[in-house]
C-alpha cells in the first residue's frame, strides 16, 4: 500500500473501517421461472413445459384429424368430379365455336369469294328448271318453227327475250340472295361460334367453379381437421389465464420480495454512509484543530 | 238398108279445156285435144283471146330485148308510174320507154321482183342494192336512200309486201334466211321490229330453199323447192309459228304465185297447185289444178330456162302462165274446178308474150320485144294469130264400128269475115281432112258508136255463123276441130254438131 492506506491504516478505526469495507448484503433474486402446467379437456390436453407446449388430442379427435386431413390432402390434391367431362364438352364447344367463328371468317374466304360460292349454290338449283325451261321453249319454237327469229328489237323471240330477261332477272336475285345469305352466314356462324365460346367459357367457369368447390371441400375437411384442435385449445386458454395468475402472483411476489430486499439493502448503505459522514466531521473538525496548534509550522514542513 | 245419121251435139266443144291426160277416146266430148290461142269466154264457149295492142312506139331503150317484168306502180296520192325492165334496164312510160336506172347502178340480169308498199315501189333482185322509188324522190338505190351501204343479206331475190312490212329472202349466199323490215318503212331491215327467221329448221322434209313467199289471210306461206311452211300470226313476224306444214310440194318459179282472192296458185315441180284453205281452215290440202296437162307441163316447165311469168285477171277469169323462152302461154280459167280438181286449161302457143302485169283497172299489160302491150283486142301486135280446136276422139259409143263422118255442122259467134278450115281425122292421124267456110261480115255495132248502120239489123250486134259442111273418110275414131285466123275479133264456138254414119264393125 501507499502513504495513505498507511496513514489510513494507522488513523482510522476499524470501525470506521468496517464501513468501507464491509461487504452490503446481496439482494437475492426470486424464483419468478416458469412453472410447467397441464391442461385436460374433452377433445385432449397441453403439457405447458419451460421447453414447450405439448398438446395431445384424445384418439377421437386425433382420429378425426387424421381423416380430415387426409381427405383434404386428397381434395387439394384429386381432380373435381367431372371436371374431365366438363373439359372434354368445354374444348368441344370452343372447337366448335372456333369452327363457327372460323367458319364467320369464311375460312380464310374473302366475303366476294363467299357470295360467289353461295351464287353458284343458288345458280345451281335454278340451272336444272332454267335448262328445262330453255330446252322446253327450244322444242317449242322448234315446233312452230321459229327457232332461226332474229329481231332488232329482242335479239332472238320475244319468248327467248322474256326467258333471257327471266334468267337475268333470277341472276340478279340470286346476286343479292348470295349477298345477303353470305352475310346471314357470316352473322350466324359467328353468333354460333359466340354461342359456343361462351358456352366453352361457361364450362371454363363451372370447371373453376369444380376446382373452388373441390378446394373450398378440401379447406373445409382441413379446417374441420383443426376443429378438436381448437376445441383443445380453447380449452388450454382458461388455464392459460389460470396459469397466468399464478405465474403473475409468482412474479409480484418475487417483486416484492426483491423490493424488501434492496429496501433493506439500502437502509444498509444509508446508515453506513451516515456514519462514514459523522466520522468524517469528526476527524475533519480533528484535523483543523491540530493544524492551528501547530501554527505556521504544522507537523509537515516542507522540507 | 240405110242407116240413120248417129250424131254427137258438141255443145260448147272445149269448155272443160284441153286434156292431154285421160285416153282421147274415154274422154268427155266437153274436152278437147287442142285449144290454141283461146279462152273460156263469159258464156262457157271456146274463143279466141284477145290480142296484144302493144302501146310503145319508142322502144330504143329496150334494144333487142324483151320486157322481162312489168309493174304498176301507185301511191295514195294516185300517182302512177309503168314500171318495165329488159335490157339490164329500168324503164319507165308505155309508148316510149325511158331508162330509169340510177345512175351508176350496173344492171346485168332482168330478173327483178318489184313490189308496192307504202307509197314506193321496191326492187328486188339477187346480189343487187334494192332500188326504192317514191313519187318524190324518183328511183334509188338503198344505198341512197338509207344514206348507208346496204348489207348483202338483203340483196334479196324475193320480196313480199304484207302486213306492214317487206318480207325478203334469197341473197347470194343464203336462200333460208328471210328477213323483214320495220313496220312500215321498207328501207329499214335494221332496227325498229325488223327482224329475221331461219327456216332451215323448219321444213318438214330435209333441206330445201326458200323460193317464194305469200301472205294470205294472216298467214306467210313460205315456198320451198319441195316443201311448204304455213306461218300464221305474220302481222306479229317475231311471233309467228308454224301452222301446217306441206312436204313434197314446192314452187319452182316465185314469179308464178298468185292470189286470186280465195286461192293461191303456184307453180310446182308437178304442175300448177292452189293452197286451197279447207271450212275449218285447219289445213290446207293441195290441189292439183293442172291435172289435166300435168305431164306436159312438167315437161315445159323442166324445159323453160327462164322465169316464168304469171298474171291473174278476175275481169278474164284467167291465170296466164307463159314460158317466155318456150313462147308457150297457158291459160287457165279459175270460174270453177272440174270435177278432177283440175281448173280449165287452154293453150296459147307461138305467142310473144314474156311479161305480164294486171293493173288496178283490170288492164293486163304484156311485155314482149316489142315493148309493151295490152291484152286487148284480137291481133298481136297488128297481126293475126291461129285459133285452133281440136276434139278428142269421138266415137260414138263404140269404139269397135267403122263410121263415116258426113256432115259438120259449127255453130261459131263472131269471127267477123274469118276464113274457118274445119278439120277431122280418123284414127288419131294427123293427116286431117279439111273443108273451109267464112264466116259472114257482119260487123257488130254498139249503141253511139254504129247507130242507124247496118248493125242495126244483125242480131244482137254478134255474127252467128252456122254453116254445115260435107265431110268425107271413114274410121273408128273421129277427131274433129276447126282453125283460123283470129284477125281483129273474137270468134267462139258455141257447138259443133258432128254426124256419122255408123258402118260395119271392124
Amino acid at each position: 500500500m501507499g502513504f495513505l492506506s498507511d496513514i489510513i491504516e494507522a488513523f482510522v478505526p476499524s470501525n470506521i473501517e468496517d464501513l468501507y469495507t464491509q461487504p452490503i448484503p446481496s439482494a437475492v433474486a426470486p424464483d419468478v421461472s416458469f412453472k410447467p402446467f397441464t391442461v385436460s379437456g374433452p377433445t385432449g390436453g397441453a403439457n405447458a413445459l419451460a421447453s414447450g407446449t405439448q398438446f395431445a388430442l384424445n384418439p377421437t379427435g386425433q382420429a378425426l384429424q387424421d381423416e380430415l386431413e387426409a381427405n383434404a390432402l386428397f381434395r387439394f390434391g384429386a381432380t373435381p368430379t367431372g371436371y374431365g367431362g366438363l373439359g372434354s364438352a368445354r374444348e368441344q364447344a370452343l372447337g366448335v365455336g372456333q369452327q363457327f367463328t372460323a367458319q364467320a371468317g369464311n375460312y380464310g374466304l374473302s366475303m366476294a369469294d363467299r357470295e360467289q360460292e353461295v351464287y353458284d349454290r343458288i345458280r345451281a338449283t335454278q340451272l336444272g328448271e332454267e335448262e328445262r325451261q330453255r330446252l322446253a321453249l327450244e322444242e317449242r319454237l322448234f315446233n312452230q318453227g321459229r327457232m332461226g327469229v332474229q329481231t332488232s328489237m329482242f335479239g332472238g323471240t320475244p319468248e327467248q327475250f322474256a326467258m333471257s330477261k327471266a334468267q337475268a332477272e333470277a341472276q340478279n336475285q340470286a346476286s343479292l340472295m348470295a349477298i345477303q345469305q353470305a352475310q346471314a352466314e357470316q352473322q350466324q356462324q359467328a353468333a354460333l361460334g359466340a354461342q359456343f365460346t361462351t358456352l366453352g367459357s361457361g364450362l371454363t367457369a363451372q370447371q373453376q367453379a369444380l376446382e373452388s368447390g373441390q378446394q373450398q371441400m378440401g379447406l373445409g375437411a382441413l379446417q374441420g381437421a383443426y376443429v378438436p384442435q381448437a376445441a383443445m385449445l380453447s380449452a388450454f386458454s382458461p388455464a392459460l389465464n389460470v396459469a397466468s395468475l399464478a405465474d403473475v402472483a409468482r412474479r409480484q411476489q418475487g417483486e416484492l420480495n426483491l423490493e424488501a430486499q434492496m429496501a433493506d439493502i439500502s437502509g444498509i448503505v444509508g446508515q453506513r454512509a451516515a456514519l462514514a459522514n459523522m466520522y468524517g466531521g469528526i476527524y475533519g473538525g480533528l484535523g483543523s484543530g491540530l493544524g492551528g496548534l501547530l501554527g505556521n509550522a504544522g507537523l509537515f514542513t516542507e522540507g | 238398108m240405110a242407116q240413120p245419121l248417129q250424131s254427137i251435139n258438141l255443145v260448147a266443144p272445149a269448155f272443160m279445156g284441153i286434156n292431154t291426160e285421160d285416153s282421147p277416146i274415154a274422154q268427155d266430148t266437153a274436152f278437147a285435144e287442142v285449144a290454141d290461142n283461146a279462152i273460156i269466154d263469159r258464156r262457157g264457149r271456146l274463143a279466141s283471146r284477145k290480142g296484144n295492142t302493144v302501146l310503145t312506139t319508142n322502144k330504143t331503150v329496150l334494144g333487142t330485148d324483151y320486157l322481162h317484168k312489168i309493174h304498176e306502180f301507185y301511191d295514195s296520192a294516185n300517182n302512177e308510174v309503168i314500171f318495165s325492165t329488159g335490157n339490164n334496164k329500168i324503164m319507165t312510160g308505155t309508148t316510149t320507154l325511158v331508162d330509169a336506172t340510177p345512175g351508176s347502178y350496173t344492171i346485168t340480169a332482168n330478173d327483178w321482183k318489184i313490189v308496192n308498199f307504202n307509197d314506193k315501189a321496191y326492187f328486188f333482185q339477187r346480189g343487187y342494192d334494192p332500188l326504192v322509188y317514191d313519187n318524190a324522190n324518183g328511183l334509188r338505190t338503198f344505198t341512197v336512200a338509207n344514206s348507208g351501204a346496204t348489207n348483202a343479206t338483203f340483196k334479196a331475190n324475193e320480196v313480199l309486201a304484207a302486213y306492214g312490212r317487206l318480207f325478203v329472202v334469197g341473197n347470194a349466199t343464203n336462200d333460208s334466211v328471210i328477213y323483214w323490215s320495220d313496220l312500215l318503212n321498207g328501207n329499214a331491215f335494221t332496227g325498229g321490229s325488223s327482224g329475221s327467221i331461219d327456216v332451215t329448221k323448219a321444213w318438214p322434209n330435209g333441206f330445201d330453199k326458200v323460193v317464194a313467199l305469200a301472205a294470205h289471210n294472216n298467214f306467210l306461206i313460205v315456198f320451198g323447192e319441195n316443201n311448204i311452211i304455213v306461218y300464221s300470226g305474220a302481222d306479229s313476224p317475231a311471233s309467228m309459228a308454224i301452222h301446217d306444214t306441206i312436204a313434197g310440194v314446192g314452187c319452182v318459179d316465185r314469179n308464178s304465185i298468185q292470189d286470186i282472192g280465195t286461192d293461191i296458185l303456184f307453180l310446182t315441180p308437178t304442175g300448177l297447185r292452189g293452197l286451197g284453205r279447207t271450212i275449218q281452215e285447219k289445213s290446207l290440202p293441195i290441189t292439183d289444178l293442172s291435172r289435166n296437162i300435168k305431164q306436159e307441163l312438167i315437161a315445159n316447165t323442166i324445159a323453160t330456162a327462164t322465169p316464168v311469168s304469171t298474171v291473174y285477171s278476175p275481169e278474164n277469169y284467167f291465170y296466164l302462165l307463159c314460158f317466155s323462152d318456150l313462147s308457150l302461154v297457158y291459160c287457165f280459167d279459175i270460174r270453177a274446178t272440174l270435177e278432177n280438181g283440175a281448173y280449165r286449161v287452154t293453150r296459147w302457143p307461138s305467142v310473144d308474150f314474156k311479161s305480164f302485169q294486171r293493173d288496178r283497172n283490170g288492164d293486163i299489160y304484156i311485155g314482149c320485144v316489142d315493148g309493151l302491150g295490152k291484152y286487148d283486142n284480137y291481133r298481136d301486135n297488128g297481126k293475126p294469130y291461129r285459133f285452133r280446136y281440136f276434139s278428142p276422139g269421138l266415137t260414138f259409143g263404140d269404139s269397135a264400128k267403122i263410121k263415116m263422118l258426113k256432115k259438120i255442122r259449127p255453130t261459131l259467134i263472131g269471127g267477123n269475115n274469118s276464113d274457118i278450115f274445119l278439120k277431122w281425122s280418123y284414127d288419131f292421124s294427123t293427116d286431117t281432112s279439111s273443108s273451109t267456110f267464112r264466116t259472114s261480115s257482119d260487123t257488130p255495132g254498139f249503141y253511139g258508136q254504129s247507130e242507124y248502120t247496118d248493125s242495126d239489123f244483125s242480131a244482137e250486134g254478134i255474127t252467128i255463123s252456122r254453116n254445115s259442111l260435107n265431110t268425107t273418110g271413114y274410121g273408128s275414131v273421129i277427131n274433129v276441130g276447126l282453125e283460123t285466123d283470129i284477125n281483129g275479133f273474137a270468134l267462139s264456138i258455141q257447138e259443133m254438131n258432128v254426124l256419122a254414119l255408123l258402118g260395119k264393125t271392124i
